[in-house]
């Protein structure tokens, strides 16, 4: 009797021990663990969105050849769509081929929800004014990114060179980015052909100009060289500004009502 | 007749004992020492702050592009006490490992996270925090 009592003690200590074991870690620390598991997750869409949303902005900088080779685009007001159709397609493009590498690094497929853009201008420029994405994966996270940018361009006569000065600030939640790239081209249009002059740095994130300010105001400031500023403008002034890392970014087409230089 | 039932009990109870022992050691070893949660979870905050705050892009991309090693030496260095190790390695989704660095680290009492970014070509930051 006495060693049947002994043996039940032993087996339910080996029960209960076993119990424990396998239990308790898994209760006490695994819910943190999928916790910082998801943030990275979550993390790593939300910044897929925001590179997207950059990189989108350079490539649609770096084709406006396509856009202001087409006669109604010349005028600005006709433009704002074709740049918001552009803007939308490349981030489009953008998004689904870095979704796929990162199916591919981590099983998980995720896509665009919604995408919208907004264009705002005044007069003699328009650029991209607001970017709102959502993006959903199969894992269960979904991710979004909200960004504004604010534009005013003046255009400046400085003797031999023409001038356009560019204030752009980009904020992200309502929070203005300090650390922007930026890059900008003249596009001449003659003859129904729009051909590139490059200004500053190349339509391309890792090419471009880095500029930090502390108040999150950028003063670009760009000269038209005197072939072009001479002539009454044919020309437009393209600029591609964009956060790094924050998803805020804009692309800014502007043309001078009249010569910016000589008589 | 009695003295070999004590016997018998006797060794079955040796035998629970140590079966209880061994099983306790083995699953704690698939907890605590294959995978040590406390480092894992450090490491995925360090690296949620560090894509917070911008700093995940200076470590993995730097100015110009080929990530920044001084920088992330110094930015890891400021949050990890010196008796933790670490390994920190840059892996460029095309290109292969970028930089790694490392400070008394030990492989087999490690545990870590990865974050991946998607900028240009894309990068993957693996860091393992070690005691």
């Amino acid at each position: 009797m006495r060693g049947q009592v002994l043996i039940g003690v032993a087996a339910l200590i080996f029960v209960v021990t076993l119990l424990l074991l396998v239990a308790l870690p898994k209760r006490t620390i695994g819910p943190t663990v999928s916790i910082e598991n998801y943030t990275i997750a979550k993390r790593e869409v939300e910044h897929m969105l925001r590179n997207a949303a950059e990189e989108a902005a350079y490539a649609v900088a770096n084709t406006l050849e396509g856009m202001l080779s087409s006669q109604q685009n010349l005028d600005l007001q006709n433009l704002e769509s074709s740049l918001k159709n552009a803007y939308r397609q490349y981030f489009n493009v953008t998004f689904t081929d870095k979704a796929g590498a990162y199916a591919v690094l981590r099983g998980v497929f995720c896509r665009l929800e919604t995408l919208d853009v907004e264009i705002g201008g005044d007069g003699a420029y328009i650029y991209i004014k607001s970017i709102y994405a959502v993006a959903t994966c199969d894992n269960g996270v979904i991710a979004f990114i909200n960004s504004a940018a604010d534009v005013e361009v003046e255009f400046k006569k400085l003797g031999a060179f023409g001038g356009v000065k560019a204030a752009v600030t980009l904020t992200r939640d309502q929070k203005e980015i300090q650390l922007i790239t930026y890059a900008a081209a003249l596009y001449d249009v003659t003859d129904g052909k729009a051909y590139r002059f490059l200004i500053m740095g190349v339509f391309d994130p890792r090419e471009s100009i880095w500029y930090f300010n502390v108040s999150g105001l950028h003063y670009i400031q760009l000269a038209v060289p005197p072939e072009y500023c001479m002539r009454s403008p044919t020309y437009y002034i393209a600029i591609a500004a964009a956060s790094v890392g924050e998803g805020a970014a804009t692309v800014v087409v502007a043309k001078p009502n009249e010569k910016l230089c000589g008589t | 007749m009695r003295g070999q039932a004590t016997l018998l009990e006797t060794a079955l109870l040796v035998v629970a004992t140590v079966l209880t022992f061994v099983v306790a050691q083995h699953l704690f070893k698939v907890q605590y020492v294959h995978s040590d949660y406390a480092l894992r979870i450090n490491a995925e905050r360090i690296l949620v702050h560090w894509a917070d705050t911008g700093i995940a892009y200076a470590v993995a991309y730097g100015v110009a592009g080929s990530g920044d090693p001084q920088y992330a030496k110094a930015a890891l260095e400021s949050l990890l006490p010196p008796n933790v190790g670490y390994n920190l390695t840059v892996i460029s989704l095309t290109k292969g490992v970028v930089y790694s660095i490392a400070r008394g680290y030990d492989p087999a009492r490690s545990d870590g996270a990865t974050l991946i970014l998607m900028r240009g070509e894309g990068r993957m930051i693996s860091l393992r925090l070690s005691r």
